[in-house]
């Protein structure tokens, strides 16, 4: 009876408001846009106008590219190095052994294809019951399987928590699910586990550029998409597939009926599609995250020559998001022509999207709020900041901040600071603080992820709150 | 170009050794350039590390901020190789920008880009992103050739 009781006080609410209230209260609500002018763009007001800075926590990584915590309260930072190491810094320190070392589980040389800057060790995620299972996953590009990506769970002995040793590795190690991979671009990236206990797995289109696989439609294909699975019920398998994953029947064998049935009976048949997925219309979804104060998922799919797209599902989500590509690239067509096109409603909106400096072929390069790869840190919710997604920018060092703004009833995307750092990732502390971290590497001036430069691993924190002998990441002085 | 940075850096410690000052030319040129970071303006540090040359364009650098290798067909033909190896994967190769800025034109993304100096000192201390300090890949010698390159794609 309890709906009953909800609608009757549904009656009676509308009953007493004003038709005005009820339509202003339905525009405020946090929705994702319906029309591409309700699509933020920078620069934009984000509620609370926070400040923020970039302090280190510890340096000396070998191309970071991922952040994670084992949720165990040891406080552990887990750094992912795209050499194929997973680095703990302990209280601010970096031990000096890898909790997890690829390279060197296989007698014949690293486990882990690092040949071109997007290949390597992508991720790392510990299971909800870690501090149970010592399960952990990890996400890589495989060089014994030419490229293609693997996702592996391995299991920590108890007796040698920070270190898993390469016989213990390849005791445990459980391969989860291999990928054919085409190219050697657009391979990441991030694995997590979502509030629902299930595995989430970004796997970009596969590369080249432009998609020439079309893997971004094709349901037949893992690439392109978030996949969505169920580490712990497959029994003999290695996963299952999630009841409320939105293809989970839909390739099911059956016999075939042709009358009686209806049209939503029949678009509900798919049969080359994979139940893994999640979402879909993806092409470099490289990190994503979790809002840890409600379970939304923010995703920030790495953008083609013009334009940087941020998504957002609710947590109430069911799955099946078309995000478009390779049809569209955030509001834009794909090929992007010009300015004004005339451009066809398709997929699902971004919530927000950002230039790169030439946002469109021939036009006038931006002076400002452009970027060239969108990497998502994570969402904050501590010093003035509110369900507040980071963005890191590979190419431009800035940080984007992505929020609604219930005030104005749109979302809204702003530079929160400047820096001289190439993010390639983030994650968050164990008190849900997001972390970064950059590297040093780049496409021709790549040296390999153990000769470049080393990267480091960076908190997020509000500027107000910097400790005075802190090291803050330089930035430019001048943002507006 | 490798025989003259050679000859040049012994020239240099030959200096050193008779005892004189590199950074007084005679008196007339004795200012030396600060450098800063393009961010934030804090001086940067162009000492030379242990093994790296102090070549004659390296040491008038640092002195008045003139680039010798401008307009030297043998460090252009040097500066090319690098700017091919370093910057055309984001400038592209006639330097028009796609990643990272036009190098030829009139705007500049930071002020002192109008200048060897500011030049200098975004290639060397990096500024913002993927426009890493290149002093980790590049020595000062080779950095004043690829500004030597690009001011001959400009013309």
């Amino acid at each position: 009876m309890k709906w009953l009781s909800s609608l009757v006080g549904a009656a009676l609410l509308a009953l007493c408001l004003p038709e005005s209230a009820t339509v202003v209260a339905q525009a405020a609500a946090q929705e994702v846009p319906q029309t591409a002018d309700q699509v933020a763009k920078p620069p934009g007001d984000i509620p609370g106008s926070p400040r923020i800075a970039l302090v280190k926590v510890a340096d000396g990584f070998a191309d970071p590219v991922g952040v994670s915590t084992a949720g165990d309260g040891s406080g552990r930072i887990f750094v992912v190095e795209r050499v194929g190491r997973v680095r703990v810094v302990r209280d601010g320190q970096l031990l000096e052994e890898p909790f997890l070392d690829l390279t060197s589980i296989n007698p014949l040389g690293t486990d882990v294809q690092t040949g071109f800057v997007e290949q390597g060790l992508f991720s790392i995620a510990f299971h909800p019951e870690f501090e149970r299972n010592g399960h952990f996953f990890v996400h890589y590009t495989s060089l014994p399987f030419n490229g293609d990506n693997m996702i592996v769970r391995f299991t920590v002995d108890p007796e040698s928590p920070d270190a898993v040793t390469a016989e213990r590795a390849n005791e445990t190690a459980r391969v989860i699910l291999r990928v054919d991979q085409p190219w050697y671009n657009h391979n990441g990236g991030q694995i997590a586990f979502g509030p629902d206990g299930y595995l989430y797995i970004a796997i970009g289109d596969g590369g080249w550029e432009g998609d020439p696989l079309e893997a971004g439609q094709d349901l037949g294909t893992m690439l392109g998409k978030i996949l969505r699975i169920d580490v712990d019920g497959g029994g003999d398998r290695p996963y299952a597939i999630p009841d409320g994953n939105p293809y989970a029947d839909a390739s099911d064998e059956r016999l075939m009926n042709l009358f009686g049935i209806t049209e939503e009976e029949f678009a509900k048949i798919k049969i080359r599609s994979k139940p893994e997925i999640w979402a879909y219309g993806l092409r470099n979804p490289y990190q994503f995250s979790f809002d840890p104060a409600n379970g939304d998922l923010f995703i920030a799919d790495v953008g083609q020559n013009h334009w940087e797209e941020i998504n957002w599902q609710p947590a109430r989500s069911t799955g099946g998001e078309n995000y478009g590509w390779s049809i569209k690239m955030g509001t834009h067509c794909f090929p992007l022509t010009g300015p004004n096109q005339d451009c066809p409603e398709f997929g699902v909106l971004p919530v927000a999207e950002y230039p790169h400096e030439v946002p469109y072929p021939d036009a006038e390069p931006l002076q400002d709020h452009f970027g060239c790869s969108a990497q998502g840190l994570g969402v904050a919710n501590y010093g003035g900041m509110e369900h507040l997604y980071l963005v890191g920018d590979w190419c431009s060092g800035r940080v984007f901040g992505v929020a609604w703004n219930a005030d104005m009833g749109r979302w809204q995307i702003d530079t929160l600071t400047q820096t001289s750092l190439q993010f390639t990732g983030g994650g968050y502390d164990e008190d849900g603080t997001v972390l970064a971290v950059n590297c040093v590497c780049f496409y021709l001036t790549d040296a390999g992820p153990q000769e470049n430069p080393p990267g480091a691993l960076w908190r997020v924190m509000a500027a107000d709150n910097v400790p005075q002998d802190a090291e803050v990441a330089t930035t430019v002085q001048t943002v507006e | 170009m490798m025989g003259r940075v050679v000859k040049a850096g012994l020239l240099a410690v030959g200096l050193l050794v008779a005892g004189l000052p590199l950074s007084s030319g005679g008196g007339e040129a004795s200012a030396q350039v600060v450098f800063r970071h393009p961010l934030d303006d804090r001086p940067l540090d162009v000492e030379l590390p242990e093994g790296e040359a102090a070549t004659e364009a390296v040491r008038r650098f640092h002195e008045t901020g003139e680039n010798l290798y401008v307009g030297d067909p043998e460090a252009v033909a040097e500066g090319k190789r690098l700017y091919q190896r370093f910057c055309q994967a984001c400038h592209l190769p006639d330097a028009a920008g796609r990643i990272g800025p036009n190098l030829v034109d009139e705007a500049f993304k930071y002020p002192r880009n109008g200048t060897d100096v500011g030049y200098f000192e975004t290639i060397h201390g990096g500024a913002a992103g993927a426009m890493q300090a290149f002093g980790n890949r590049l020595g000062q010698d080779e950095i004043l050739a690829v500004i030597a390159y690009i001011h001959s794609l400009a013309e």
